[in-house]
């Protein structure tokens, strides 16, 4: 062995005795810190009480499985590892990677060369292993951080194992003796402890008679065999009885260093006597007395049960903020519970730490548990308008011994609003939503776009506009936490759902940091859902808008109507010729209260020409008010008579030109109505003559039975079994796909794809060749798309064995579609000329039904111009409608009556798409010119519910559609979401990073 | 006009009356607008002591004319209560007419006679004033004589008491957009508040005014036409000595020239006022009218211009005072301008005119809408087309919350290229483009829309705010001021004129000033006597035939939402307390009835439903009328009517108004026919044509006797 090599070998000695005796340190140390832990549980196990047997089983294994895996199973595991050089010399080599494995090497051939080496070469490697190891002393390879680390951990056990010792009840001495002054009082008499004065007295068969004091209820409990240990609530009288070893001449009671009075001793051995029990701890002990010597019995421990204060819950029905607003005129269903164990004297609320009068409860008799829901007004509460007050449920017990204590819910947090203030509070925040959708509209009108030609500006634009969609999410999902999402919200729910689809298709479609140009067809179809999503906010703005001012305008005619009351009754006052001044001048007052109550429910109504025509009115009141005091003023009876009758009949105008201005905007707001149904009933009858236009080419088909028709019918036939059964098998995988939690980006391509594989069936149905070309045709792109996408992500999630065979299928079943569809325009092309010549025949009648479409669809669109809500979709379904007749037309002049059904078929879909676009429209119309009555949904919660019952969060309907906020991580892209993942994991983790790095490792173990 | 009314409201009593002489000359005072005349000749015959149902009548009418409402209303009661006919209502609008002017005052000015109702109005009091005297001072030399006594103006504050006071019904207002009147030799002038933008009031009166002083200068018998064309082309005479088409008049007369679709002389000559043009499924389109009727008035106007320009500043006297000798008007103009004849004349101006510059482009009427109204209902083109109001309030709200661009980008969605440019929407660009940093753009795109829109008030404010901030501190007040002569009441815009008059040292500081006060007062001191105080409350007039369209055209939704549709069960009860639901009839031909007795159409129909009933309870049909009336009402109904033998073989049955919700029944009578499967068959409303009704029902139950295979 060269002297390299041995230097380095005992270099490498080295570092394993280094680890050996930091081992046997850490050793010891635990060993201490275990013994710390032992000294803690047992003086818990002495404060606790526990059966001392029982603890010493549970004592002695937790010490014996705590040494093996803390101290034991550590160190023989590492105690070999320690000795392997080979080991030692790996841990060098990890700090130190220039080494590139010689000191390994060396350590290896510590016997010197094998075979042929060359002993040069490795005495090389050993010089070069030990210069460049040489700097990484054993102290840091096995840094002794670990033991200190332990001793530290040892120190701060041991601290809480004395502290623990000497501050619980009974200290060091009471712990002491759980462990080893038995289990009876005899035992301890038997052990011989010592009393202060003289030998010990020998007393034993305890027996405590526990007296309660009466609020309790309990009836008395005789304990035999007793320990001694007096345990009951303060106020409860303990007569013991006792029996000496030996006769005694005399024997006292003792008990809180006082002498009870009434111990007495029959038989020479049996005493008795009593104590009570007190708020506070102590001992009890006999002194016998005999042959003129005093003995001492043990101290038996006085232990009070506290009496403890009532538990008190209280919560509002319905409300889980953590403020809650509630109007002060409106009864607060408080759900409150108290219960004591002993009693209940009374419940009270408490407004900010005050009591209220009266008491919600004062139960006469003996009451543990109440439960209620109690409805109080905040104003009968004495909360103030404005004020955010705390309300607190006070429960006091029946303890007329220690007192009676008190035990309080969790505040509750309450602002009072005014009068209507939870609609108030909905105008609010309508308005306040309203600005935020108008600024997310902003953005969207004043971005440049397209924002660019390659992928990665596609997928940054995505993240502005997930970034604008935020603040409207975040108060919507505020409001709505407060109750279930209202009537009023369906459009802006839509609105937020459009600016969903288009975040997730663009992170779905677009690849960050991508330079290559944009998929064309996802740029077009982005475009599209920028539109629909621009659309969509756009409705929504204009709902909450039409809201907001129908619940202005609202007020203002309620503030009308009370006017005109005033009015009313000052005309009625100045009528009387003796009317008495002061009636006068009140009624006046009043009139003129409510014309400010006009003015300021004016400035809720934005609209400067409503504004200009009302305070017109309103300024020349006020000025004939003031005219009318005038002349009181100076006791001009007549004149003030006069005058006053003057203003009331201009207060009663006013309410009347508001009202006529109401009524002229409902008009207004219904005025698209007529047109509407006009159009509807139209295109009605377009459906009506396009179906039976179908009806008449399908009983055609069915006609006879040529061996062409035959064969057409059986590919239809396939073709319709086939997307059945795609239908199916998609639907089934789209479910799995829940199950095994694919990722978002890869169910929206699935849903396409499924969305794509309905179409195609509807069409194939339909026997409409064209459409179930073309839907054949995306059927397969966005099926394949979802391939791709799986492929790509299959490093990471791939399928499971089944989904693959799953998805396999659905591949197959979607080119079979494709080839049926194929082999029936082949089918077609040869045609049948007997069908043909019927085709022909229908020509003139889709012509003229097309021409009826024409007609429907300007009246349908100018029927849309004049209605106050947009009918959404309508423009896609006429324009498809008088694609697909012109279509059909072409279709049947061929003599292509295959083609032609279908065509006519899908032309009529799309003419009730367009009826179905317009009576929603309609509808909602309606609405707004109703809500303009009855207000924009303020006041009750509930009845501003979507109408129609059942669960609010119901599919289907789309103002029945679950209303579901996106999740953050739906809008990040895959990078950006493994990106945050790790930057989660590299620091501390962050509370929102712990579901998703829980599910990161998820992944992990699914790879 | 006034004698025909006259003689028409005397009717058939007129010629038994004794003193038909003297009535006939105090029509002959009334024509001649010479009220005091009329006074005269009453007092001398007694007639305030009269008991004469004629002489009553027309003492009223002259009581009216005179402004004395009380002693009108008064009169024409009595003159009822004595016989006479009153078929023109004369007794209902005298009554109106004191109510909605309860509490007036009235300011002389000059012979004028200014009555308002104490408040704001009187701001522009004295203005009348000003403006009628001018026209008196300018005009009177062109037509004339200048009527005689006193002339009585008033100023309406709302559309309300203008209907009530003007024998116009509210059908005819809203339709025509007629916002002033001359008529019982008084003017009648709205306020300009009444209107949410305001209006140019000053030349509306001056045309007004001009109306009284051709009708007095032709001894009434100036056509329509003629008085038009004068009145439109003297109007603005007062203030400014040239005559000006207004931008939209000059479009809409290049359209009709272009086009060649001029508004022909027989279609003016019967009424402007009945030019309508009409939708295809029939309904007036008010828009389409108003243009086509402005296109009549721009070619009177410069009919006029044109026979001024071919005589002398006298040929409306002459022609004038030919047409009070009796003299055809239409060759009395021809005659005074140096034509032969009248063809000849007008086709010498429609030669004159095609050579004329004008503009060409698209101008839309302004809409106006009394007492009410939203920003959007300002605009031609919002007011119509909610799609596009819509894009406006979208603008609108963007621009409130500073969204400068994107307002922008919105606006420009407002926009159909084949609509007339919108003033609002010129307005609201114009603030957005000046607030986003580019106010020259802005005041060149507002310039340009108040050429074509000069009595749009709101544009001028507009402009007025962006020229202050630009410094531009002449041209603003200007601005400023155009604004408030259309819309003195705006208080804001008020108050910006004051500030830049004070800072341009302007003497009108002053003026604006107490105007200012004014406003923010709420008007003047109540100094004056009112005219009377009797004050009531009044329906405004219906135009009968729309009144009776709409009361039986059913309403399109129940109609649409029943037929078709399986019936809605119901509960009500017989007469005698039995209960009977829609489900028992199932297999019968069922027609319910919805019916009140106090609903005199549902009464006529209920015979021919008891006979019908009574025909064909055999072949399985039940009449059921339904009213959610008070059973003892009902009952008390069939008793009184129960000698008419056939009226109730129907059930009657009293329901608590949940089969009127379920059926939407929104107007009675309304008829349900119901098929033996439950299904709605027909509904009918009103109680017109029943014959659908009754087809239907013969029908439902041939299906039944004959087993007609559905």
């Amino acid at each position: 062995m060269n002297a390299e090599l041995a230097r380095v070998l005992e270099r490498v000695a080295a570092l394993a005795r280094r680890e050996r005796s930091l081992l046997v340190a850490a050793s010891l140390v635990r060993v201490l810190a275990l013994a710390a832990l032992a000294l803690v549980a047992a003086a818990v196990v002495a404060w606790a009480n526990v059966p001392r047997a029982t603890a010493a089983s549970w004592l002695t294994l937790g010490g014996g499985l705590g040494s093996w895996f803390i101290v034991g199973r550590p160190l023989f595991r590492a105690w070999a590892a320690a000795g392997d050089p080979l080991r030692q010399a790996r841990l060098v080599e990890a700090r130190e990677p220039a080494l590139r494995g010689r000191l390994v090497t060396a350590v290896t051939h510590a016997e010197g060369v094998r075979g042929a080496e060359s002993p040069a070469l490795l005495g090389l490697v050993a010089r070069r292993a030990w210069d460049l190891s040489a700097a990484h002393e054993p102290e840091l390879v096995h840094p002794s951080k670990g033991v200190r680390r332990w001793g530290a951990g040892a120190g701060v056990v041991w601290a809480v194992a004395l502290l623990a010792v000497l501050l619980g009840p009974g200290g060091g001495g009471g712990v002491w003796r759980f462990w080893f002054g038995g289990s009876g009082a005899l035992a301890a008499v038997e052990t011989g402890e010592t009393a202060i004065t003289g030998t010990p007295a020998r007393v034993g068969d305890l027996v405590l008679r526990y007296v309660y004091p009466d609020y309790t209820g309990l009836e008395p409990v005789e304990v035999v065999n007793s320990t001694g240990e007096a345990h009951a609530v303060p106020g409860t009288r303990v007569e013991v009885v006792a029996r000496t070893a030996s006769p005694i001449d005399g024997a006292s009671l003792v008990a809180y260093d006082q002498a009870a009075t009434d111990a007495t001793v029959a038989d020479g051995r049996r005493i008795s006597g009593s104590f009570l029990i007190t708020v506070d701890k102590g001992f009890w002990k006999i002194l016998t007395h005999a042959e003129g010597n005093t003995e001492e019995s043990k101290h038996f421990p006085i232990v009070p049960e506290p009496d403890l204060a009532p538990e008190v819950t209280a919560h509002v029905s319905g409300e889980s903020g953590a403020v809650i607003e509630w109007p002060s005129d409106k009864p607060l269903p408080v759900e409150l519970s108290a219960s004591d164990d002993y009693g209940l004297a009374r419940v009270v609320f408490e407004v900010d730490g005050r009591e209220v009068t009266p008491s919600i409860r004062s139960p006469q008799e003996r009451t543990r548990d109440v439960a209620d829901v109690v409805q109080r007004t905040p104003a009968s509460l004495g909360m103030r308008e404005g004020a955010t007050v705390q309300l607190v449920v006070a429960a006091w017990d029946n303890d007329t011994i220690s007192g009676s204590k008190v035990g309080r819910s969790a505040p509750l947090k309450i602002l009072v609003l005014g009068r209507d203030g939870v609609a108030r509070l909905d105008e609010a925040r309508r308005r306040e939503l309203l600005a935020a959708m108008v600024n997310a509209l902003g953005d969207f009108l004043e971005e440049t776009f397209p924002p660019g030609r390659s992928a990665s500006a596609y997928a940054s634009w995505g993240e502005a506009v997930n970034a604008r969609y935020l603040p409207l999410s975040a108060f919507l999902g505020s409001w709505t936490s407060r109750s279930s999402p209202t009537r009023e919200l369906v459009p802006v729910i839509a609105a937020l759902e459009d600016g969903r689809t288009l975040v997730r298709y663009t992170q779905v479609s677009f690849v960050a940091e991508s330079d290559a140009a944009a998929n064309a067809e996802s740029v077009a179809a982005v475009a599209a859902f920028r539109a629909s999503a621009i659309s969509g906010l756009e409705i929504a703005i204009l709902h909450l808008d039409a809201l907001i001012t129908s619940a202005a305008l609202k007020e203002l005619a309620e503030k009308a109507d009370m006017l005109d009351d005033a009015s009313k009754a000052l005309s009625a006052a100045a009528a009387r010729a003796d009317v008495p001044m002061g009636d006068l001048l009140l009624q006046l007052e009043s009139l003129s209260e409510f014309l400010t109550g006009v003015d300021k429910a004016l400035e809720g109504v934005r609209d400067e020409t409503m504004q200009d025509l009302v305070s017109d009115r309103t300024g020349e009141i006020h000025r004939l008010v003031d005219e009318v005091k005038a002349s009181l003023q100076a006791n001009d009876r007549p004149l003030a008579r006069t005058l006053a009758a003057r203003t009331a009949d201009r207060g009663t105008q006013l309410a009347q030109a508001i009202h006529d201005e109401i009524d002229r905007r409902k008009a207004r707001a219904k005025s698209g109505k007529g047109g509407a149904e006009s159009a509807i009933e139209m295109l009605r009858k377009v459906a009506e003559a396009e179906t039976k236009l179908a009806q008449a080419l399908r009983i055609e088909r069915n006609k006879g039975d040529t061996g062409w028709r035959s064969a057409v019918d059986g590919l239809w036939r396939r073709a319709q079994d086939t997307a059945d059964s795609l239908v199916v098998h998609l639907t089934d995988y789209r479910k799995d796909m829940d199950t095994t939690g694919r990722r978002f980006n890869e169910i929206a391509l699935a849903d396409d794809a499924l969305s794509q594989a309905s179409a195609l069936r509807d069409a194939i149905r339909a026997r409409d060749y064209q459409g179930a070309a073309g839907t054949s045709m995306s059927t397969q792109m966005s099926w394949g798309g979802y391939l791709d996408r799986v492929t790509v992500f299959s490093s990471r999630t791939p399928l499971t064995p089944s989904a693959r065979t799953d998805a396999e299928a659905i591949t197959r079943e979607t080119v079979a579609i494709g080839d049926l569809l194929e082999q029936l325009r082949r089918r077609d092309a040869q045609g049948d000329p007997a069908l043909g010549v019927a085709a022909r025949s229908h020509e003139t009648e889709q012509r003229e039904i097309g021409v009826q479409m024409a007609a429907a669809a300007a009246k349908a669109r100018q029927a849309a111009q004049e209605m106050t809500v947009t009918p959404r979709d309508l423009e896609p379904a006429l324009d498809g409608a008088v694609s697909r007749m012109g279509s059909a037309a072409e279709q049947l002049h061929a003599g292509d009556a295959m083609q032609g059904e279908g065509s006519a078929e899908a032309a009529a879909r799309h003419v009730r798409d367009a009826i179905k676009a317009l009576e929603d429209a309609n509808s909602a119309s309606q609405q707004q010119s109703d809500e303009m009555s009855s207000g924009g949904g303020g006041g009750d919660k509930q009845s501003d519910k979507p109408s129609g019952g059942g669960d609010p969060n119901e599919q289907g309907d789309p103002q029945h559609r679950r209303f579901e906020l996106p999740e953050p991580e739906e809008f990040r892209t895959p990078e950006q979401y493994r990106d945050e993942l790790l930057r989660g994991m590299e620091a501390d983790v962050p509370e929102e990073y712990r579901v998703l790095k829980r599910r990161y490792y998820d992944e992990l173990v699914h790879q | 006009m006034m004698p025909f009314l006259l003689w028409w409201a005397l009717g058939p009593v007129a010629s038994a009356a004794s003193p038909d002489a003297d009535l006939r000359a105090v029509s002959v005072c009334i024509d001649d607008q010479d009220v005091a005349c009329a006074q005269a000749i009453l007092t001398r015959l007694g007639a305030s002591t009269s008991d004469d149902p004629n002489v009553l009548a027309i003492s009223a009418l002259v009581a009216f004319s005179a402004g004395d409402y009380p002693l009108a209303s008064d009169t024409m009661k009595r003159a009822v209560s004595k016989g006479f006919p009153d078929r023109g209502g004369d007794a209902a609008l005298y009554e109106r007419t004191m109510f909605a002017t309860a509490g007036w005052v009235e300011a002389p000015v000059g012979r004028f006679r200014v009555r308002y109702r104490p408040g704001l109005d009187a701001l522009i009091a004295p203005e009348i004033g000003d403006v009628l005297i001018a026209t008196d001072k300018v005009v009177g030399p062109l037509l004339g004589e200048i009527p005689p006594g006193n002339t009585i103006v008033e100023l309406f504050p709302d559309g309300r008491s203008f209907i009530a006071a003007s024998s116009l019904t509210q059908d005819d207002v809203q339709s025509t957009g007629v916002i002033a009147l001359s008529k019982w030799t008084r003017l009648l002038v709205t306020s300009p508040r009444t209107l949410g933008r305001g209006y140019d009031w000053r030349s509306t009166l001056s045309h007004e005014y001009i109306h009284l002083m051709v009708a007095h200068d032709s001894g009434n018998n100036a056509p329509v036409w003629l008085q038009e064309g004068i009145a439109k082309y003297l109007e603005g005479r007062w203030q400014d000595p040239r005559f000006l088409l207004s931008a939209e008049s000059q479009a809409w007369l290049a359209e009709g020239l272009k086009n060649k679709d001029l508004v022909t002389f027989e279609e003016i000559r019967q009424s402007i006022a009945k030019i309508k043009v009409f939708d295809p499924d029939g309904s007036i389109n008010v828009a389409a009218s108003a243009e086509r009727a402005g296109r009549a008035y721009a070619q009177l106007a410069t009919l006029v211009q044109f026979c001024f320009s071919k005589s002398d500043d006298k040929v409306l006297v002459h022609t004038l005072a030919a047409i009070k000798t009796g003299k055809d008007p239409e060759a009395a103009l021809a005659s005074a301008s140096g034509f032969t004849d009248f063809p000849t004349l007008l086709a010498a101006w429609e030669a004159w005119i095609r050579q004329q510059p004008l503009i060409s482009r698209r101008i839309a009427a302004l809409p106006t809408v009394l007492d009410g109204g939203n920003d959007a209902a300002l605009d031609p083109s919002f007011a119509k087309r909610k799609d596009l109001a819509n894009k406006l309030r979208l603008g609108d709200l963007l621009a409130e919350q500073k969204r400068w661009a994107a307002a922008l980008a919105e606006y420009a969605q407002a926009v159909d290229p084949d609509m007339p440019n919108a003033p609002l929407l010129a307005s609201r660009v114009a603030r957005a483009t000046a607030s986003a940093g580019n106010p020259d753009a802005a005041l060149n795109l507002l310039r340009a829309s108040l050429v074509d829109y000069p009595d749009f008030s709101p544009g001028w404010r507009v402009l007025g705010g962006i020229l202050s901030e630009r410094g531009i501190a002449r041209d603003a007040a200007a601005a400023y001021a155009h604004a408030v002569s259309l819309d003195p009441f705006d208080i804001t815009t008020q108050a910006k004129l004051r500030d830049l008059y004070a800072a341009l040292g302007d003497p009108r500081t002053k003026q604006s000033d107490a105007a200012l006060l004014m406003l923010r007062r709420g008007g003047e001191d109540v100094e004056r006597e009112p005219i009377h105080e009797r004050s009531g409350t009044y329906e405004l007039p219906r135009d009968p035939a729309v009144a009776e369209r709409e009361a039986s055209s059913p309403p399109p939704g129940a109609r649409i939402a029943l037929m078709g549709h399986t019936a809605p069960d119901f509960t009500a009860a017989t007469l005698s307390g039995v209960p009977i639901t829609l489900r028992e009839q199932r297999g019968k031909v069922v027609v319910l009835d919805f019916w009140a007795t106090w609903c005199g159409p549902c009464v006529s129909v209920m015979p021919k439903l008891s006979e019908l009933q009574q025909k064909e309870r055999a072949r399985g049909l039940v009449v059921i009328g339904l009213t959610d009336e008070p059973a003892p009402t009902v009952q008390r109904f069939a008793e009184i009517n129960a000698h008419k033998g056939t009226l109730f073989q129907q059930t009657l049955a009293i329901e608590d108004g949940g089969a009127r919700r379920a059926y939407g029944v929104s107007s009675i009578p309304m008829l349900v026919v119901i098929g033996r499967d439950g299904t709605v068959a027909n509904v009918h409303i009103g109680a017109g044509d029943l014959s659908e009704v009754m087809a239907t029902i013969d029908q439902l139950l041939g299906k039944a006797a004959g087993g007609a295979p559905e």
